[in-house]
């Protein structure tokens, strides 16, 4: 490891569950509106994981009123209060693209126990 | 007081400040190591002259190999000077390490000397951003040419700095202005907003900004 990829490791996040695609979560969000602060929870399915250090991000996808809506959250990032762990998914696949082709059932992913 | 030091780029990355993503460049500042001190009565101005990173006994010159047994240092890599203010070399001696802590600070404006990646003998397309000559209507074997360089008879020559292919990169650039993020002294480590030239592992002086940062106006002050 050299020095630049050792810096990155100490500064990222260690209060992190241990996710993985499939997982559904709600997200905490920390939100500032002016200088109010609130917190706003997303919850869906993970359908990516980009491992990019500290600049990880998950895609999280849900089904809002019959509208898929994927959001992107930076992980290691500060407002990012905190993530739960719902559901562990039994998937095979690492990216779940497939999931934006189905509707009802057919996007239920199965829970892994 | 000193102003600038030499250092070596390690790489980028993305730090959060108040929940903005900020793409930062790390450096490795120092330690220096002093060689020599320079002074008006026998260099005719006042400077230090200073080393940075190793270098194999092997490849160095005899010549400079006195040079750094006079300083009592092992052989240097990267040396450079640096001006003094008038009556401070007492406070400076050979052998002696400066780190950058006793120059910078965390939200000082700093900027950034350095050389770029050579990318050899390139055309006009990515040295000068040209585009091209069109790709359909009958074009053939002129394709990404830069197309007329002069006129004919009444100037009769090409003038002198007519964009055309040659060597890019692999010359000394300096990126102004750039605002220290974050500074780690039992590391060396520099963190700077943005990017700065040349590769990974290539050597950069960081040094005050010589220009001020533009001021901001009252106005948009009491806005944000």
């Amino acid at each position: 490891m050299n020095k630049l990829e050792k810096f990155e490791q100490e500064r990222l996040r260690k209060d992190l569950p241990q996710i993985r695609p499939g997982d559904t979560v709600l997200v905490h969000q920390r939100i500032k509106e002016g200088d109010k602060e609130r917190t706003q929870i997303f919850e869906g399915t993970i359908i990516r994981i980009k491992n990019r250090g500290p600049r990880t991000t998950i895609t999280v996808r849900k089904v809002s009123y019959g509208i898929g809506v994927e959001k992107v959250f930076p992980i290691h990032s500060p407002i990012m209060e905190k993530i739960e762990v719902k559901q562990r998914g039994k998937v095979r696949r690492a990216k779940l693209y497939y999931l934006r082709e189905l509707v009802g059932k057919a996007a239920k992913i199965k829970e892994q126990r | 007081m000193i102003k600038e030091l030499l250092g070596k780029k390690l790489g980028m990355t993305t730090v959060y400040q108040e929940g903005n993503a900020v793409p930062a460049t790390v450096l490795e500042i120092g330690p220096c190591v002093v060689l020599q001190v320079k002074n008006q009565k026998t260099d005719g101005y006042d400077a230090l002259q200073v080393g940075l990173g190793e270098k194999r006994p092997k490849s160095t010159t005899k010549a400079m190999t006195g040079h750094f047994q006079k300083a009592g240092v092992t052989p240097k890599q990267f040396i450079m000077e640096i001006l003094i203010p008038k009556g401070t070399k007492e406070e400076f001696k050979p052998g002696q390490t400066i780190k950058f802590s006793e120059v910078f600070n965390v939200g000082d404006i700093v900027d950034v000397v350095g050389w770029t990646k050579g990318r050899g003998f390139q055309g006009v397309f990515k040295r000068w951003g040209m585009h091209g000559a069109d790709a359909a209507h009958g074009t053939h074997e002129y394709f990404r040419h830069g197309g007329s360089i002069g006129t004919h008879t009444k100037i009769g020559r090409v003038l002198k700095g007519t964009k055309m292919p040659g060597h890019l990169g692999n010359e000394r650039v300096t990126m102004e202005k750039l605002k220290i993020l974050e500074l780690y002294p039992d590391q060396d480590l520099v963190l700077v907003k943005g990017s700065v030239p040349g590769g990974k592992n290539s050597r950069l002086i960081l040094r005050l900004s010589v220009k001020k940062p533009r001021k901001i106006s009252a106005e948009k002050k009491s806005a944000a």
